[in-house]
């Protein structure tokens, strides 16, 4: 159905409006139509006898300012143009069809006359229905209709529980019905307390009578999104908390360390007097134990920055080559005391656009593993070059090997194999998750082949930035 | 330029620390002057007028954030070069050392190398005053 006014009918609305606009008051208006001062149309409408009622309706009975006179009027001449297609219809049709005003006009022409009833006090309305009369608050566009709440059309005004003020409902249209206004909402609060987090608001054309079903879903549904907004602002809490408590950490048990690696480095290197060599290796072994402290702490916090999503590469031109060699020349001491042979094959490789601090951690963490896995006598090879588009370093050892049901699990945090726990190996499982979190980091993957009591082998492949893949 | 010593001024709140640091740039030749806070660091920075500051972070009451940008905004002490020292290894916390117009950090714990040479450096970019 089109509502659309025709030239004519638009002409006569105008006509009706500039007439209107002379009245001060309603009766004015009235006795102006009775006079025959305005278009023909109009003496229809007062002979149904309703734009009195409806302006009384939407005034709570009281006189209407020349303007509003004026604004009702206009809304009856939009109504009353739709009459010639309406008038067989029954209005409750109409509604059905989220007409309010076309159903309106319907009653005007004898079809429905009897709906017309005053809308509910707001202090009878069901609590869920923020429906409330719009006397005195905003023109109306039709009355209320329908004393058994079946269906009304009045123009209201809800709570914003954005802004603790009032809104009009319709504000308020249906983009797939012709922009139609949306008059009736229902309205479910969203948690505890006089405002909660906020309130679902359904839109809809007509009032129905609350179905117990639907209310209880809708209930159902408030309580299940209160509940995830409020493990959301738990969430966020602990978040933050475990942010402060990381920083805490990190700067409590760094700022011990440091005095106690910085004193050691002042007794071993002899500038408090000579240290005699059993002192020497004692204070050698505290040292050691230290700066495994401190690698741990490190570890600790880098996961827990993976974890927040904070971690951050501070990235410049890598030299790869350089990094995979001085880790290698950095474990060489621990892989003789373990009677490891530690092997390095290494070629220049394109400047890695990455962390240099962090891809040495990757390198090492391999090395270390590799080393600690391989019994006296075996011998760990460190290969890096270059592959189509990517850089790779591996590392393979002929150590005990993974068994193929712990393979997947290998870089997950805290796990640790049966072999390394059996064998009491050190480590708390953290080094593999952190070396595919910075190869991740890269746009790299970490990947492992490994075969019990043969060896494992370890790769990392790292991207080359696109302009030095075309260089080749 | 002159061979007079050069004055390096060290803020920390942890006494272990600061003597550390104080130890190794007194080896490394340079006449140190010490502060327990940020507020005693930005008097001596006034008052000794050093070559160089090396402040840490995490100080009570006045930063080291917090003395960098005070040690800027004043005309007196404004060209003095800061060393931030921290034991936060967040990219964020460096970050904010240089919005506050720090000229270098480092991170705790650090090599006395490292502690050298960074001071080393920073004092050849400028010519003595002394």
């Amino acid at each position: 159905m089109n509502f659309a006014l025709s030239d004519e009918q638009e002409f006569l609305k105008e006509a009706a409006r500039d007439a209107l606009s002379r009245f001060k008051t309603v009766e004015a208006a009235r006795e102006a139509l009775d006079g025959g001062e305005l278009p023909d149309l109009w003496p229809t409408a007062v002979e149904a006898g309703w734009p009195g009622l409806l302006v009384s309706e939407a005034n709570g009975g009281a006189e209407l300012s020349p303007l509003e006179a004026m604004l009702v009027f206009e809304e009856l001449g939009r109504v009353l143009a739709s009459v010639p297609l309406l008038g067989h219809l029954p209005a409750s049709f109409l509604l059905d069809r989220g007409g309010a005003a076309e159903a309106a006009a319907a009653c005007a022409a004898g079809d429905a006359r009897a709906a017309f009833v005053p809308a509910r006090p707001p202090g009878d309305v069901d609590a869920r229905w923020t429906v409330e009369p719009a006397a005195g608050l905003e023109r109306a566009a039709a009355p209320t209709l329908d004393g058994d709440g079946l269906v009304t059309g009045a123009v209201h005004w809800v709570p914003d529980p954005l802004n603790g003020k009032r809104r009009r409902a319709a504000e308020w249209r249906d983009p797939d019905h012709d922009g139609r206004e949306l008059p009736i909402s229902v309205s479910v609060p969203i948690g505890e307390g006089p405002t909660g987090f906020g309130s679902f608001e359904f839109w809809q054309r007509r009032r129905l009578p609350l179905d117990p079903n639907l209310s209880d879903a809708l209930d159902s549904i408030s309580e299940l999104v209160a509940e995830v907004l409020e493990r959301r602002r738990a969430e966020a809490e602990t978040e933050k908390l475990k942010n402060e408590f990381f920083a805490l950490v990190s700067h409590e048990l760094r700022t011990p360390l440091t005095s106690i690696i910085g004193y050691l480095e002042l007794i071993l290197e002899e500038e408090s007097g000579e240290v005699a060599d059993e002192q020497r290796q004692f204070l050698t072994v505290i040292e050691r134990n230290a700066r495994r402290l401190l690698r741990l702490v490190g570890d600790l916090l880098f996961v827990a920055q993976v974890e927040a999503g904070t971690l951050s590469l501070e990235r410049h031109g890598v030299d790869l080559e350089s990094v995979v060699r001085d880790a290698v020349e950095a474990a060489r001491p621990r892989a003789e005391q373990a009677g490891v042979e530690l092997v390095a094959h290494t070629e220049p490789v394109p400047a890695l656009d990455g962390d240099g601090d962090r891809l040495a951690q990757v390198v090492d963490n391999l090395i270390t593993n590799a080393v600690k896995f391989t019994p006296a006598g075996g011998r760990v090879t460190v290969r890096s070059g270059r592959r189509e588009g990517s850089v790779f370093v591996e590392v393979t050892d002929t150590g005990v090997g993974i068994a193929a049901d712990e393979q997947d699990r290998l870089f997950e945090r805290f796990f640790r194999t049966k072999a390394a726990t059996e064998a009491s190996v050190q480590g708390i499982g953290l080094g593999l998750s952190i070396v595919r979190a910075i190869a991740h980091g890269h746009g790299g993957e970490v990947a492992c082949v490994s075969e019990e009591g043969v060896g494992t082998t370890f790769t990392v492949e790292l991207p080359i930035p696109i302009h030095e893949v075309t260089r080749r | 330029m002159s061979d007079a010593p050069r004055t390096v001024l060290v803020a920390d709140d942890d006494e272990d620390i600061l003597q550390l640091v104080s130890f190794r740039l007194e080896r490394a030749g340079y006449t140190v002057v010490t502060a327990a806070d940020g507020q005693q660091a930005l008097a001596a920075a006034r008052q000794h007028q050093p070559d160089l500051a090396v402040l840490d972070v995490m100080m009570p009451g006045l930063n080291g954030y917090e003395v960098t940008r005070q040690l800027r905004a004043d005309p007196a002490t404004a060209a003095i070069p800061v060393i931030l020292l921290t034991a936060r290894v967040q990219e964020a916390d460096v970050s904010r050392g240089f919005e506050a117009g720090a000229d270098d950090y480092l991170r705790k714990p650090f090599s006395p190398q490292e502690l050298r040479s960074r001071v080393q450096a920073i004092l050849a970019r400028r010519p003595s005053v002394t």
